[in-house]
């Protein structure tokens, strides 16, 4: 589901809990955070980023409740959860795990 | 994963599923207002903005799609997960488990067996085409229906000629029991007359050969043709392929085998039906004067309308234009027709006849709520299991809430299991079920055997089984999930102990068991009072001998005797059967014991009378069946065609027309006949047709004054008589090896036949209160168990301060006795009025019997008496020592 932004799908969950770490956001927020946090490498369309959202909710890391933007809009918020930031936390470790071996094996000569 | 959309659409229900979808409609709504705010903010105008927005958005409906997608996903995936995380809980804990599941499958088990009864009686169509434009056409008087709202064969000739509103109007009379028989074999048999349009109106087709084509109803007594039923070609004939075009015998009359009926069809009852089907014209062949009548006589009302509307053509026209018909017929024979009119039922309403609808209807309900009982029972057992269970699962809950799973989560798996279990629980109840009908079907009694109509478990049972497990898993489940979900993170966490919240807990676990005992001394007593009721039919006089009676019947006319041949037979018999040893004496009568007889209508000048069951018997009848003379004498050497007329009446019939007691030497007179008969004994009223019947009007003449060829042979015997029917045949064969003798039967086993359903419900309730009894007592140990577990400290300190063992299973005893004795006093209270209750409406039960209520009371301490020992015996086994330390 995240063809057009070339992630791997692993990758958008992580980058999603990672944009909600500090703070709870709307849908155009998250991605506008996550272009800030990746330097605008990645720009998050809704055709991708509302299925992640909802999935993240499904799996109870991510809890969802109406409120207003920072411009007054109607808007629905996302919110970590205890288990979100645990699963956070276990991403991060795998991503610095699998990062760590895969610039290992691209820089052996 | 449109299967996954499919199936989550399946489950929620649909006003949250709007809810669900106007949320994300809203959500994606707002992502687009807050999208175009921004490219406002970076200086586009609003319209420029929105285009914009749109292009880059794509399709929002395919957003959603996506959206939708996962949820569904998610949602499969999860429930999958709580189905294998349920189903791995529920294998680690095989004795729970167990336990659980049998406690629903009898529950749901009796739910499936009754429901299978009441389906087959009220909601199973009958195998016809169309039923909805086929209607049954009833007959009134002054509104009401008249007997068995049957019709005259010539009024229904007029009926059928004048009417334009059905393509076919049908009758048929019956069943009828006759005798058939084929190669060596001679039994009785229901059967049925029908006009030749009757199959074509049902718009049935014949599994094998034809039926009646419409001229083969013309002619009285020249159609000697015959349709049988599927199941008795299968079950009697072998299924045999060369059936069709073979020569049967019906009442002695050699009939050829037409066509057979398409397989499940019984005629027109859900519940009983022929075997076999012959035209109508036959009727005075086969059933001499009487089915002469039917034909001839206007008030001979035996047969039933059935008719298939003519398309275009509603109910309410047909029976306008049929109430016409009527008032016309009235109009013409205004003596017979007074007062009579029609009216048009569909179909679906007749599988019970309308005159027993209400009551059928009644006893359905009754039934239902008796097994919804059983399962609110098993439910509130299953309930408690795994409220004790919960506090053992305390833990591992209090884990899963602390890392971050939400209460609903917990909550919706704990439910999956419940839910889980049930339906284990619900299939093996099916099985059970199963099991039982085919148990009882297989011991119908032999003579109704192909007539009764077979309940099936039809896909509307298996749908309401498993509703009824679906329901009870949410049931039972819900409270204790609810509870044990109640996040007390701390304090569970840091001290694994005594259950904060205990006491609600307990005090809910109590009540259930309290029911439970309550429901099963309810059952128990209600099963002990009809178990006594069945009894005392037994034993009581029902106005023959019971046990030292046999009984044969032998039929000369069909062997083609002539009357002075047949009657010279029975003098035969009578003069021989006396001789062999073991026998006291033997009498002929028409009628067979409980079979009730023909009806005649009695003539009294200046008495309203009825009709009365007529038994034509000779001499030694009374003497060897055992019916006491009350007055005047017996039939004599004396009576002969030459003499007066003469009459033995019943009491019955004797305090109906002579209540003053002095009907002795009056007369009366059959309808239709211009004879008069003098009374000259009054006996005893015995029963006609069913044991414990009220008292029915009874006519006896002796057979020299009206002879019949078909009779019964009655041999009273000084033992047992099972062993004298083998006896019996032989002298029969000896004395005419034309005669064939049919049914040898003891009166016991006539008994057991006419008490077949009494004992069927004896059985039920015992089932239901031994079934009740042992949920109970599981419940019982289960509460008790727990208590003792959670309570081994407190029960440590008192033994640390001196209390005796005695002491300790006093206490344990004597908390298990005040539930069962709480929930024993409402369940006597509750008997007692029950008893009265159906002592009310069947006068054989008894409505307060010490020996019903002490052996339940008795069963039910006995058995709470044990669910307490064991727990007992563990907590005096306590030691002081270990349990305070571990407390």
């Amino acid at each position: 589901m995240a063809e057009k932004t070339g992630l791997l799908q692993g990758t958008l969950d992580l980058l999603i809990l990672k944009a909600l770490a500090l703070e709870a956001n709307h849908g155009l927020g998250v991605s506008r955070r996550i272009a800030q946090i990746t330097r605008n490498t990645y720009e998050v369309g809704p055709g991708s980023l509302f299925p992640a959202l909802h999935r993240l909710e499904e799996k109870g890391w991510l809890t969802s409740e109406w409120g207003e933007s920072e411009n007054n809009r109607r808007a629905k918020f996302y919110r970590l959860t205890k288990a979100g930031h645990r699963q956070l936390e276990t991403e991060v470790r795998e991503w610095q795990r699998v990062s760590f071996a895969i610039n290992e094996a691209i820089s052996t000569s | 994963m449109s299967l996954g959309t499919r199936l989550s659409s399946l489950f929620r229900n649909a006003a949250r599923r709007r809810a669900v979808e106007q949320d994300l409609d809203d959500e994606v709504r707002s992502y687009v207002d807050l999208l175009v705010d921004e490219k406002r903010q970076q200086g586009m105008t609003p319209d420029e903005a929105r285009r914009e927005v749109a292009v880059s958005m794509g399709s929002m409906e395919h957003v959603k799609e996506n959206v939708r997608d996962v949820r569904a996903g998610a949602w499969l995936e999860s429930t999958l997960r709580d189905l294998r995380y349920a189903a791995r809980t529920l294998w680690k804990s095989p004795a729970f488990t167990i336990t659980a599941a049998l406690s629903i499958a009898l529950g749901v088990g009796a739910n499936t067996g009754i429901f299978t009864l009441v389906n087959a009686l009220l909601f199973q169509p009958i195998p016809v085409a169309d039923p909805a434009t086929l209607t049954i056409v009833y007959n009134t008087d002054k509104g009401k229906l008249v007997g068995n709202a049957g019709f005259s064969k010539l009024n229904f000739d007029d009926f059928r000629q004048r009417q334009r509103s059905f393509t076919a109007l049908a009758a048929s009379a019956g069943p009828i029991p006759l005798n058939l028989s084929y190669r060596t074999v001679s039994v009785p048999v229901f059967m049925e007359f029908s006009t030749p349009d009757f199959f074509t109106a049902l718009g049935i087709n014949p599994a094998a050969g034809r039926f009646f084509a419409p001229d083969e109803d013309r002619t009285p007594g020249a159609h000697t043709l015959v349709v049988l039923s599927y199941g008795t070609w299968q079950g009697r004939f072998g299924g045999a392929a060369d059936l069709v075009g073979q020569t049967i015998r019906l009442a002695g009359q050699p009939m050829t085998v037409i066509g057979i009926a398409p397989n499940a069809f019984k005629g027109l009852s859900n519940f009983f039906g022929p075997e076999l089907w012959v035209p109508s014209s036959m009727a005075g062949a086969l059933l001499a004067d009487q089915g002469r009548a039917w034909l001839r006589e206007r008030e001979s009302a035996a047969f039933n309308m059935v008719g298939r509307l003519r398309p275009g053509v509603s109910r309410e026209q047909a029976e306008a234009e049929l109430k016409g018909i009527a008032e016309q017929l009235e109009a013409e024979f205004p003596t017979i027709n007074r007062n009579r009119s029609v009216v048009v039922r569909p179909i679906t309403e007749v599988s019970v006849f309308p005159g027993l609808r209400d009551g059928v209807l009644a006893g359905s309900t009754f039934l239902m709520v008796v097994v919804g009982l059983v399962l609110l029972i098993a439910c509130s057992n299953v309930a408690n299991l795994l409220l004790a269970r919960a506090s053992v699962r305390r833990h591992e809950i209090a884990v899963r809430l602390a890392v971050g799973a939400g209460r609903g989560r917990i909550v919706r798996q704990l439910l999956t299991e419940s839910v889980l279990l049930a339906l284990v629980g619900g299939a093996l109840g099916i099985a059970f079920a199963a099991v039982a009908k085919s148990f009882l079907w297989a011991q119908r009694p032999a003579i109704i055997a192909e007539s009764l109509v077979e309940p099936r478990l039809d896909l509307t049972v298996l749908l309401y089984a498993l509703f009824a497990s679906v329901a009870a898993g949410f049931l039972f489940g819900l409270v204790p999930a609810l509870q044990s979900s109640v996040p007390e993170l701390s304090g569970t966490l840091q001290e694994e102990g005594r259950a904060s919240g205990g006491r609600r807990r307990r005090r809910l676990a109590n009540t259930f068991v309290a029911a439970q005992v309550c429901f099963a001394l309810v059952c128990l007593v209600v099963a002990g009072l009809c178990l006594r009721a069945v009894e005392s039919l037994y034993d009581s006089n029902p106005g023959f001998e019971t046990s030292r009676l046999a009984m044969v019947s032998a039929n000369p006319g069909e062997a083609g005797y002539a009357p002075a041949r047949s009657e010279q037979y029975f003098r035969d018999v009578s003069a021989r059967i006396p001789t062999l040893p073991g026998v006291v004496s033997a009498a002929w009568a028409t009628n067979p014991l409980l079979f009730g007889g023909p009806s005649r209508g009695i003539e009294i000048p200046g008495v309203d009378t009825k009709t009365s069951v007529v038994n034509i018997i000779d001499p030694a009848y009374f003497r060897t069946v055992g019916l006491p003379l009350r007055k005047g004498r017996e039939f004599g050497a004396g009576d002969t065609a030459r003499t007066t007329p003469v009459a033995i009446v019943n009491e019955a019939f004797a305090e109906t027309y002579w209540p003053n007691g002095d009907a002795i030497g009056r007369r009366f007179r059959f309808s239709k006949e211009t004879t008069e008969r003098e009374i000259v004994g009054i006996v005893k009223t015995a029963a006609l047709v069913f044991l414990g019947e009220p008292p029915q009007a009874c006519v006896y003449l002796p057979a020299a004054q009206s002879a019949d060829q078909s009779m019964n042979l009655y041999v009273r015997t000084a033992g047992t008589p099972t062993p004298m029917l083998e006896a019996m045949q032989r002298t029969l064969r000896e004395i005419d090896s034309q005669v064939p003798p049919q049914n040898p039967m003891t009166v016991r086993q006539l008994m057991d036949n006419n008490l077949w359903i009494a004992r069927v419900i004896v059985g039920l309730f015992a089932a239901l209160g031994v079934l009740g009894l042992a949920l109970a007592s599981v419940g019982l140990y289960g509460v008790m168990a727990y208590a003792v577990g959670t309570r081994k400290r407190e029960i440590g300190v008192r033994m640390a301060l001196g209390a005796g063992r005695a002491t300790v299973v006093r206490m344990v005893f004597a908390r298990g006795f005040t539930v069962v004795g709480l929930g024993a006093a409402v369940g006597l209270l509750l008997s007692l009025l029950a008893g009265r209750a159906i002592s009310a409406a069947v006068a054989a039960v008894p409505a307060l019997d010490p020996l019903s209520f002490g052996a339940a009371c008795a069963l039910l301490f006995g058995v709470a008496g044990l669910a307490c020992w064991l727990p007992a015996r563990r907590a005096s086994r306590v030691d002081p020592a270990i349990a305070l330390r571990e407390g």
